[in-house]
């Protein structure tokens, strides 16, 4: 029997605490393990970054007792050895949620491939395509120039089994890969799925890396005004992230900590310009993203949550469903969070320079998080650009403060999108006010 | 302490060790959490959790490193781990991998335990710590009519226990808790969200009746604040007299010095040359002072490192003049500074780094304030500035409230930090919306000018070093004031 199977069967017992007895539960588990190696100031290993392994068990558990209160708890590698203690303490922060989300029984939950034999080869042993990896980095961003160059790669493999009272019993083998890649800390760039990166993949990942920072090694002068700035895929998800995925949150938009309202999704309102979708998809296959199964048991898919730049969903869990009288969403494991695309637009990334008269480049940006997602507003630091004249990228460091809205830049009729290679999202073109840098 | 129950465990690691011929660090992590999240008047979550776990550091007597963990803490899986980690090490040799053996310089070490210096999470029922979440939150309401008011209560009850080959063998408590409201408002133009926390050692921070009334407090100038800014234009960009509030000087801090004094970072910091830290040079006016100190009680409290070192205090700068560094036992040496147990890991599972614990600016001959930090009102620091002479009336001054958190690169000397607020000192303290405040750390430094009021020294954030967070702290003087530099800006239109 494995760790899920004897938790599971301590559970159908209906153990009880002072008289009040489980009557339900769902987990989630993964039980999982990951090998790493990274390179620190150009050389491999060391105390901060050695070569290293981790094994692990755990996830949530959600339990129903008799009395009708819920406790909202994780299960750690101790759960079934322990398991009379970790009650008691699951029992002691149970409340009354008069929200609490319902514990559905089994559903036809889609195939999504989310296992790559070549990732569990590595974590078994196979190891020498990481180290390879960082060579590969190390070599390629010296020969550009680069006098520091750190980088990191990883592999884990994981069973990850979700279950529940009502039936529900999912258990799969799930994989992830990562590998990054920074040079003199001008710009770095990484790779994320559940797969092993493809030698194209690498090859553009590095030289990319390599490149670009030797660009960034010079300074050159400012660039001030109203401007077009162009903000790759990495950074643009950094907008994306940072201000759908907050305002999105099911939490956020029902509480009203959100830019939107509840109202809002229910009449559709146009937040967006109407050439502008955004969805997530969960079966994607091997990326991050790719599950079957939302860990309250919601089968995986795709949900629309703009569409021609109305709303029309929050991310929703079965609690906020329930509070939103809305039906529950898929929700991404992994990247990529969202999808988005313009129907209008469909440029490759030449496109988005070809006809800026004076812009900017973006290769990072300092002080996301620290911005107020239920604004829109933003002020940031990009301390590594590179200029835009008459639609030629120079060489040349440029530091600048953007200042913007990013719900205006989705309104706004200048603001274009183009597809990167290998990238889902697009990167895209905005107009905001870019200040000097110190 | 719970950790005392894996002694069997640590011990075959040791064991292991020695028979692999490395040089062990053996680090268990036992925590408990509970937090619990109330929007609006009602309790809308209650989680607990808990999790324990080994990882082990190993190092050949050629230096190569190697490292290990699991969350299953048996004898035979530390021992298996030790072998792991140290067929990890030596796989790296044929790639000229970096070599350190600090470790095996070390003095014999001894046992010890510290004891826990806050209130331990399982004789805190979660009951009182629910009514009185709730309670607080209704408080919170009533100063926000209109507004999404959320509250949220963690608290963590963590404890540690390393071990290293020379007989080192201690045991520590890290608690932390905190308290915080946030609360949005709404306008015809859009959302705007701020926020207030009191920060601490365990539910203290939410039980206790001066905390209580300190959270309050906050409160009232939280909400001021999301007002103020609501619909207020934005700031023109560029360099001014600034005056922050001691959470935004916390900030500047941890932001703009205190990574790059940490000797991890030694190679490339802006503090440093050929990577050894500058010290003895004058970076900063005399009247300034930089301090990392572990404080009792304090949200960031750690008095022993990840690798079993005491943690002292540091001043990193004295009088103006570099002076220390932040330094852990693997690169205190080449950074040309003393060890001073500065290393933290989040997790068992992490490697450990340089990091500060409570960072504060101390400014000589700060001038002193007698009104409520928490309360005064713009225009009443206006007038306190100007009585102590550390403004002029005919100088432009912002004044930069609530610190929503920063990012720097210690290498390129670039930080980077927002504010909920600004106020517009030479225009009747009229509000501006909330802009980053960025620069070069070394040119904000020497922009220092003076301190005003006692210090404060529990804003409380957290790092994210590395990719590890762990809880961050520290502040100064009630407000700092710094002069107009051209290398130190603010972002705006």
């Amino acid at each position: 029997m494995t760790f899920a199977d004897h938790l599971a069967a301590r559970l159908d017992r209906r153990p009880a605490v002072g008289g009040v007895e489980v009557v339900g539960w769902r987990f989630d588990l993964s039980d999982s393990r990951a090998i790493r190696a990274g390179l620190k100031d150009s050389r491999i290993g060391g105390p901060y970054d050695p070569p290293s392994v981790a094994a692990s068990i755990g996830g949530g558990i959600f339990v129903v007792w008799s009395d009708g209160l819920y406790t909202y708890g994780n299960v750690d590698a101790q759960a079934v050895e322990a398991f009379e203690a970790r009650l008691r303490a699951w029992r002691e922060s149970a409340f009354a949620d008069p929200y609490a989300p319902p514990l559905l029984p089994p559903a036809s939950y889609p195939a999504v491939e989310t296992f790559d034999p070549r990732v569990a080869a590595i974590v078994d042993g196979d190891t020498e395509l990481l180290f390879r990896l960082l060579q590969r980095a190390l070599e390629t961003c010296r020969a550009a120039g680069a006098r520091i160059v750190d980088a990191g790669v990883g592999a884990g493999v994981g069973t990850r089994c979700l279950c529940s009272s009502t039936g529900i019993w999912v258990s799969y083998q799930e994989t992830s890969f990562s590998y990054w890649a920074s040079a003199d800390d001008l710009y770095s760039r990484g790779y994320s799925k559940r797969r092993v990166i493809d030698e194209p993949e690498a090859e553009d990942l590095i030289q990319d890396v390599a490149m670009t920072s030797a660009a960034l090694r010079s300074e050159a002068p400012p660039l001030t005004g109203q401007l077009p700035v162009v903000l790759p895929p990495d950074e643009a998800e950094s907008f994306y992230s940072h201000y759908l995925g907050a305002n999105l949150a099911g939490s956020a938009v029902v509480n009203g900590h959100a830019a939107f309202t509840l109202d809002d999704f229910k009449n559709g309102k146009q937040v967006a310009r109407s050439d502008l979708d955004l969805w997530v998809d969960t079966l994607l296959p091997l990326e991050g993203a790719a599950t079957p199964a939302t860990s309250e048991g919601v089968p995986g898919g795709r949900t629309d949550l703009i569409t021609a730049g109305r709303l029309v969903t929050p991310l929703l869990d079965l609690k906020y469903a329930r509070r939103a009288g809305m039906a529950p969403t898929p929700l991404p494991r992994g990247g990529p969070a969202f999808l988005l695309r313009s129907r209008r637009d469909d440029l490759a990334p030449a496109d988005l320079l070809a006809d800026v008269e004076r812009g900017l480049y973006v290769y990072s940006l300092l002080g996301m998080h620290t911005q107020d997602a239920s604004s829109g507003s933003y002020s940031l630091v990009a301390p590594q650009a590179r200029a835009i004249l008459d639609g030629q990228l120079l060489d040349g460091k440029v530091k600048a403060v953007l200042a913007g809205n990013f719900f205006e830049h989705l309104r706004d009729e200048r603001t274009r999108f183009a597809r990167f290679p290998f990238e889902w999202n697009p990167g895209l073109r905005v107009h905001c006010t870019v200040s000097a840098g110190d | 302490m719970r950790v005392a129950r894996y002694t069997e465990a640590l011990q075959a690691l040791l064991d292991a060790a020695r028979r692999e011929g490395v040089a062990a660090i053996g680090r268990i992590q036992d925590i408990q959490e509970r937090s619990l999240t109330v929007n609006n008047g009602v309790l809308e979550r209650v989680s607990a959790g808990q999790a324990a776990g080994l990882g082990v550091h190993v190092f050949t007597p050629e230096g190569l490193a190697g490292f290990a963990s699991t969350d299953r803490i048996t004898p035979a899986e530390a021992a298996r781990l030790v072998r792991e980690a140290a067929a990890l090490a030596r796989a790296a040799a044929p790639l000229d991998p970096e070599r350190n053996r600090a470790i095996f310089e070390l003095p014999p070490g001894d046992a010890r335990v510290l004891p826990n210096p806050g209130r331990a999470l399982a004789d805190t029922p979660a009951r009182a710590q629910s009514e009185a979440l709730l309670a607080v939150n209704r408080e919170a309401q009533a100063l926000a009519r209109g507004f999404s008011v959320r509250s949220g209560h963690f608290v963590a009850d963590e404890e540690w226990r390393v071990v290293r080959s020379d007989g080192t063998d201690v045991s520590f408590s890290l608690p932390h808790a905190f308290v915080r409201h946030d609360f949005t408002a709404r306008s015809r133009s859009g959302a705007a969200t701020t926020g207030c926390a009191v920060s601490g050692a365990d539910a203290s921070v939410l039980l206790d009746p001066a905390n209580q009334e300190r959270l309050l407090r906050r409160a009232r100038a939280a909400v001021g604040r999301a007002r103020a800014v609501l619909d207020a234009p934005r700031v023109r960009g560029g360099s001014y007299t600034l005056v922050l509030d001691y959470a935004l000087a916390k900030g500047l801090a941890h932001e703009a010095f205190g990574h790059a004094s940490e000797t991890d970072g030694a190679e490339t910091s802006i503090l440093a040359r050929d990577g050894t830290l500058r010290l003895g040079e004058q970076v900063a006016r005399p009247s300034v002072s930089i301090v990392d100190e572990p404080i009792l009680g304090d949200y960031a409290y750690q008095p022993i490192s990840a690798n079993g070192l005491p943690r002292e205090t540091v001043f990193i700068i004295r009088h103006g003049v570099l002076e220390c560094g932040l330094g852990d036992l693997f690169s205190a040496a080449k950074a040309g500074v003393p060890v001073t147990g500065a290393c933290r890991a989040e997790s068992y599972r992490s490697r450990p780094l340089p990091r500060m614990s409570n960072i504060r600016i101390e400014v000589e001959g700060a001038a002193p304030l007698q009104a409520d930090v928490d309360t005064i009102q713009p225009e009443e620091l206006r007038q306190a500035l100007l009585a102590s002479g550390l403004i002029a009336s005919s100088e432009q001054v912002l004044f930069l409230s609530g610190y929503k958190g920063g990012q720097v690169n210690p290498k390129l000397g670039d930080f980077v930090f927002n504010c909920a607020a600004i106020y517009d000192l030479s225009d009747g303290a009229s509000p501006r919306q909330p802009a980053v405040f960025s620069g070069k750390s070394l040119s904000a430094l020497w922009a220092i000018r003076a301190g005003l009021g006692a210090l404060h020294l529990d804003a409380m954030g957290h790092c994210g070093k590395g990719g590890q967070s762990v809880p961050s702290s520290g502040g100064s003087h009630a407000f700092l004031v710094l002069d107009a530099h051209p290398d130190v800006v603010i972002g705006g239109t």
